[in-house]
This record gives C-alpha cells, sequence and structure tokens, in this order.
C-alpha cells in the first residue's frame, strides 16, 4: 500500500539539527510535571468511575432476581409457609404413631359430649419447634375456623385457624388479656383440634388472624395446626391410605420446597457471536475480516453452597471463525500469450503470405480475490462464584468469574504490513491465546423434566483479561458472547 | 533508540531518566507534532502532554511487540489528534465529499522533494493533509484513520484519493507557472 512513497516517508521522518529553544527540557520540565500530575488525577478519577460502574452493573443484575424473588415469595409465602410448617409436624407426629391427634381429638370430642367445658392435654409445638407441654383447666374450647377453600372441602392443605375460646365466659384469646387468662401466659402451638361441631357459630364469634398475632405478641396461647388428625376429623371418610399418600406427598413438596437447588452437572451446546476485540488501534486486516456465529459446548459442575451461593467450573469449547475476503486490483498481472501472429510476411512477388508466430507475456490489469475460512479454538477451564435463586421449580443462576485457554489451535490467512499471510499455532506474528485469563460473566435457567434430571439453558459474556496481540500497535481482547441449551444433571 | 536500562529508571521515577528519554526523542517528537500542529505556538504544550503521558505510560511498552520508535510515534499522532478534540486548537474541518473517487493514481507525486510536498501541504486543505499525512506518510490504515478521525474508512479512502488529485493539479498548475515564469 503506497510503497511508492517510501522515499517521501524518510524525508519526512527526517529530524532537525536543532529544535526551538522552548523546546529543551529546562523549559519543559516543570510543565510536563503539572500535566503528569493532571493525569493521574484524572486517571484516578476515571479508575474509580469505572469500578462504581461495574460494581453497580453487577449489583443491579443480582438485585433484580432477588427483588422478582422477593416479590414472588410475597404472593406465594403464606400458603406455602403454612404447608411446609404444618406438614413438618404430620410428619413428624406421623412418624411416632399414624394418627396421634385423630385420637385426641376424638377424645376431646367425647369429653365435650359429657362436659361443657373441654380439656385439653396434648403434646404442643411452638412455631419454632420446641416441644412442651401445655394443660389448659380454665375450660377454654377451642374454636375451629376454616378459611374458604376449607369451607368448601376442597383441599386438605389449606391453613385451619384455631381460636381459643372460653365458653363459660366469652372470653376471646385474641385478647391478650383473655388469652392470658385461658393458660397463664404460656405460648404454644397447640397440635391437637377440635371438630367444627364443638364451636360456636362464626356468626357468634369473629375468627381473627392468630398467626398474625403469634408475630406481633409472642405470649398469647395461639394454634394454627394442619395435622392429619383434623383432617381426618374434618373429613371422616378419607381412608388411612390416603392419608399416607397425602403425607408422602406432601413431604415430597415439602422437600421440593426446601431444597430445590443441589449440585448438579451439565452439558449444554449452542451458539456464539464474538469479536477479536480491538482496541481504537485497529489493524488493516480487520476491513476483510468477518466474524461469523460460530459453535461452543461445555461440561459444568455447579456445587450450591450455604444460602445458596454457587461455585462453579468445567470445560468449555469454544469454535470461532471468521471469513476472510480481499479482492485487490493488480495492475501487471503476466498473461502468457502463446503461438500468436507476431508478423505476417508477404512476397511481393508470388504474393503469398507467411505468418511468424510466437508467445508474447503481456501485463495486464487483474483482479484477486482471496477467501479463506479461519478458526481459532479453545478449550477453557472456568471458574465461577454466584447466586441461585428459585422460582417455583425453576431455579435461575447467576454468576461471575473467570475462564483461562488451556487448549487451543489457530489457523487462518489474513493480511499484515500490505501482504497476504498464513498464521497457525506454529507460526503466529499476529495474536497468541496461550493461556490467556477471560472475565466471565453470566446466567442460567433449569428446569426440572425429573427429580433428577433437567432442561437448562444459559447465557454468557467473556472477555480476555490479557492482550492477545503480538504487535504494540494493535490491542485485542476478544469478547464472546454465548448461548447455549442442554440437560442438566442433579447429584 | 531507548535502552531498557533507561525504561526500567523512568519505571523508578528517576529523574535523570526523564531527562535522558527526553533528550533522545524531544527531536523525533517534534518533527511529528509539527506536521499535525500547524500552529507553532501550541507545540510546546502538545510536546508537553506527550512526554507526561510517555512517563506515565512507559510501563505499558513491550518491546516484544514493536519498536520504541513506532509506540512513541503511536502516541505522539494520537496526542496531536487528542489536542484537536478537547478544541485546544480549531477542529480541522474535514471536507468530506460522499461520492467515492474513482481515479486514484500516484503518477508523479513519488517523484516530488519533501520540499515540494512540504510546500504544497501548506496551501492544502486541512481535511485532505490530514488524511494524506496519516496515510502517506505515517503508514496508517484506512480503518485506523477512519477510528481517530471519527469518519468511515471509506471515507479515508476516497478522502486520500482527493488529496492526491489536488497535489497533482496543484503541481501541474505550480510548474505551468514556473515555465511561463521562465519563458
Amino acid at each position: 500500500m503506497d510503497s511508492n512513497f517510501n522515499k517521501l516517508r524518510k524525508q519526512f521522518d527526517e529530524q532537525p539539527d536543532s529544535i526551538p529553544e522552548v523546546l529543551n527540557w529546562e523549559n519543559m520540565e516543570a510543565g510536563i510535571d503539572l500535566k503528569m500530575e493532571a493525569l493521574k488525577s484524572n486517571a484516578s478519577i476515571s479508575s474509580k468511575k469505572r469500578t462504581f460502574t461495574y460494581l453497580g452493573i453487577i449489583g443491579l443484575l443480582l438485585l433484580i432476581p432477588f427483588v422478582c424473588t422477593q416479590n414472588s415469595d410475597d404472593a406465594s409465602m403464606p400458603l406455602a409457609q403454612e404447608v411446609v410448617q404444618d406438614s413438618k409436624l404430620s410428619v413428624e407426629k406421623s412418624a411416632e404413631s399414624p394418627y396421634p391427634n385423630t385420637q385426641n381429638s376424638n377424645s376431646n370430642q367425647s369429653s365435650k359430649e359429657n362436659s361443657n367445658t373441654a380439656v385439653i392435654e396434648s403434646e404442643v409445638k411452638n412455631l419454632n419447634g420446641v416441644e412442651s407441654l401445655s394443660k389448659s383447666s380454665n375450660n377454654p374450647e377451642v374454636n375451629t375456623t376454616q378459611n374458604e377453600k376449607n369451607e368448601d372441602k376442597g383441599v386438605a392443605y389449606k391453613k385451619r385457624e384455631y381460636i381459643l375460646y372460653d365458653k363459660n365466659t366469652n372470653a376471646h384469646s385474641s385478647d391478650p388479656k383473655n388469652v392470658n387468662q385461658l393458660n397463664g401466659g404460656f405460648m404454644s402451638e397447640i397440635a391437637s383440634t377440635k371438630t367444627d361441631a364443638l364451636a360456636p357459630t362464626q356468626d357468634e364469634k369473629p375468627n381473627i388472624p392468630l398467626r398474625n398475632a403469634v408475630k406481633n405478641k409472642n405470649q398469647y396461647i395461639l394454634s394454627s395446626i394442619e395435622s392429619i388428625a383434623s383432617i381426618k376429623s374434618g373429613f371422616p371418610k378419607i381412608s388411612n391410605r390416603s392419608i399416607k399418600i397425602l403425607m408422602l406427598f406432601d413431604q415430597f413438596k415439602n422437600e421440593s420446597i426446601s431444597h430445590p437447588i443441589s449440585n448438579q452437572i451439565s452439558v449444554l451446546g449452542g451458539v456464539n457471536i464474538w469479536n477479536m476485540g480491538y482496541g481504537s488501534d485497529v489493524p488493516e486486516r480487520e476491513e476483510y475480516e468477518t466474524n461469523l456465529i460460530s459453535f461452543s459446548t461445555q461440561i459444568n459442575y455447579k456445587h450450591t453452597l450455604k444460602n445458596k451461593y454457587i461455585v462453579m467450573t468445567g470445560l468449555h469449547y469454544q469454535r470461532l471463525e471468521s471469513r476472510f475476503n480481499r479482492t485487490e486490483t493488480v495492475t501487471d498481472y503476466p498473461v502468457l500469450l502463446t503461438d500468436v501472429v507476431l508478423e505476417v510476411q508477404s512476397s511481393l512477388i508470388s504474393g503469398s503470405s507467411r505468418e511468424i508466430r510466437g508467445d508474447v507475456t503481456l501485463e495486464v490489469e487483474a483482479e484477486r480475490i482471496v477467501q479463506h475460512y479461519n478458526s481459532i479454538q479453545l478449550i477453557q477451564l472456568p471458574f465461577a462464584l454466584g447466586k441461585s435463586w428459585n422460582f417455583g421449580n425453576v431455579s435461575l443462576d447467576m454468576y461471575l468469574g473467570s475462564s483461562l485457554n488451556i487448549i487451543w489451535s489457530n489457523s487462518g490467512k489474513t493480511l499484515f504490513e500490505g501482504e497476504i499471510i498464513e498464521y497457525s499455532n506454529d507460526n503466529n506474528s499476529l495474536f497468541s491465546n496461550s493461556g490467556k485469563l477471560n472475565g466471565l460473566i453470566g446466567t442460567r435457567l433449569a428446569i426440572p423434566i425429573t427429580t433428577k434430571l433437567g432442561i437448562t439453558s444459559g447465557f454468557q459474556w467473556q472477555r480476555s483479561f490479557s492482550d492477545w496481540s503480538k504487535t504494540n500497535s494493535v490491542k485485542i481482547n476478544p469478547q464472546i458472547m454465548n448461548w447455549e441449551f442442554g440437560l442438566v444433571y442433579s447429584l | 533508540m531507548i535502552s531498557d536500562s533507561i525504561i526500567q529508571s523512568i519505571q523508578n521515577k528517576e529523574r535523570g531518566a526523564f531527562k535522558q528519554l527526553y533528550e533522545k526523542c524531544i527531536r523525533y517528537v517534534y518533527t511529528i507534532t509539527r506536521r499535525y500542529i500547524t500552529n507553532e505556538s501550541e507545540i510546546p504544550d502538545v510536546i508537553q502532554e506527550i512526554f507526561a503521558r510517555v512517563f506515565l505510560s512507559i510501563q505499558t511498552f513491550d518491546a516484544s511487540k514493536g519498536s520504541f520508535k513506532s509506540w512513541i510515534r503511536r502516541l505522539t499522532i494520537n496526542q496531536c489528534f487528542q489536542h484537536y478534540r478537547q478544541g485546544k486548537s480549531p477542529r480541522l474541518h474535514v471536507a468530506l465529499d460522499s461520492a467515492p473517487e474513482i481515479e486514484d493514481s500516484d503518477d508523479g507525486l513519488e517523484q516530488l522533494s519533501k520540499e515540494d510536498i512540504e510546500k504544497l501541504l501548506q496551501q492544502m486543505p486541512e481535511g485532505y493533509r490530514q488524511i494524506f499525512l496519516l496515510v502517506i506518510i505515517d503508514e496508517y490504515s484506512h480503518k485506523e484513520v477512519g477510528a481517530l478521525l471519527d469518519i468511515s474508512p471509506e471515507t479515508s479512502r476516497s478522502q486520500l484519493s482527493r488529496a492526491k488529485k489536488w497535489l497533482r493539479n496543484k503541481n501541474l498548475t505550480n510548474t505551468s507557472k514556473t515555465l511561463a515564469n521562465g519563458l
């Protein structure tokens, strides 16, 4: 390119014998020092700005799913918590005796038939799971109420609320004073129930959400328990076998809610979009290179830590392809013409003519087209830390880390210093990706199909921390965006 | 041009090394700077900025990637254009024509001497001059010129073609005038 001007370039680069006096070191030193100080402070400010920007973006990314989870939890929490707490108790109870509370309830029911006072003596649990024994002798009566769904008798796993009710005094247990009277301030959650038949009608005594009262005043007797006994007493026709099935289902459901994330191995494959990440000094070859959508695959392992923090590692294969396409006009392309008539000799006497033939080389204008598919193949070792969130059965992971190029293979054609050159692993004067480190950030969704197997999809962005370039004038920090699908197996 | 020991000394912030490097490089830096900064009074300020950057970023220089001379050349040119961008010098107007210039021949131009070219460059429109200097003298690619001047590589190519045409026409006119004066 413009090699005709080499002589001119040399002339322009000729340095003057002397420089203006104002440019002497003594005159410039102070000014340079001032500029250095200014640059240092600017660099420091811009570095801080950059750091805060990155931290802000990362914080926002991490916060968005958290906020979403919170909103999601807010909507589903009352039911979910109740199911978990209630069923825990059911399961624990059932471990000792299949239906202890059924007996209890029945006995309470029978005692109720004999007397207007009800004595409740049973094993109790408070909400934190501390066991104690509660004996109330102030003739309280358990007022059992149900929410709308239970009234419809549709689902047995909805919450029931029990209000202690003093039949004689009509004192309502939701009143703090009355509650203290009822059991002397002993805080517990009664793991027994009474049937609706024992309680006054709702018209007579309004229901009060006692769970809220628990949160506000810990010293009041409150009960809000769903137990197998209550199911049985509420729905006497349900058989023992049905209850067992319900218990197993409940247990499974609880486990899936409590432990939706586990250690996982996943295999993914997909496409990537990439670029060489040239800095401000773009090499000439970039004009002729087109990056192509390429292929990537990975296998990785996710380990779940406390509070759903995760560690990820594995192996990642990246294939980065580009097409080199250069067309140039060559003005002096030699063409050999063979057997060309060079001269025709005619005899004036005989009138005969003779052709003299030969080969001729001509320089013609030609178009040179060079097309080649270049490829960079990398096997990377990623390592990332992140956090996992759960939206029902779907888990969302977000992670941040780095990956190291451990194996690489490069081959291609490109333009370098005006010449088309070929490069490979052994002969590459342009760049080197051996052992280079990349920063990565990614997110992944996983949806279970069975208890062990699920499908997953993820998006990942990588940028090389290290400069691949071997030339001073060019910086190469490639960026790769992966979009992958695959399978995940829970260990 | 510069020994490793000087670079090491600058990294260690030795004042003597600063002076040594400055005195070794100033003439080269001045040669490049005055090509791009036409206002002589602005040159000391630009050169101070250049050396401040050299001293601060010399640790980024990697000898295995190229010579110190080409590194400082790039830095100098970038700083000259940074000077324009900061508005310290009136922004050069690049007279851009959207239509591509097809004719592009170097006929006769390579025969011109430095003095001839310099005289012609003084009269050349700034936009043409910058691209001519960057591509022809400093061997920037059109892509690099595009990035530096915030124009497309095609525009850079087209402008260079026009700059060469302008030089040829101007040279012919001057030659004709000389001949006419001689006659």
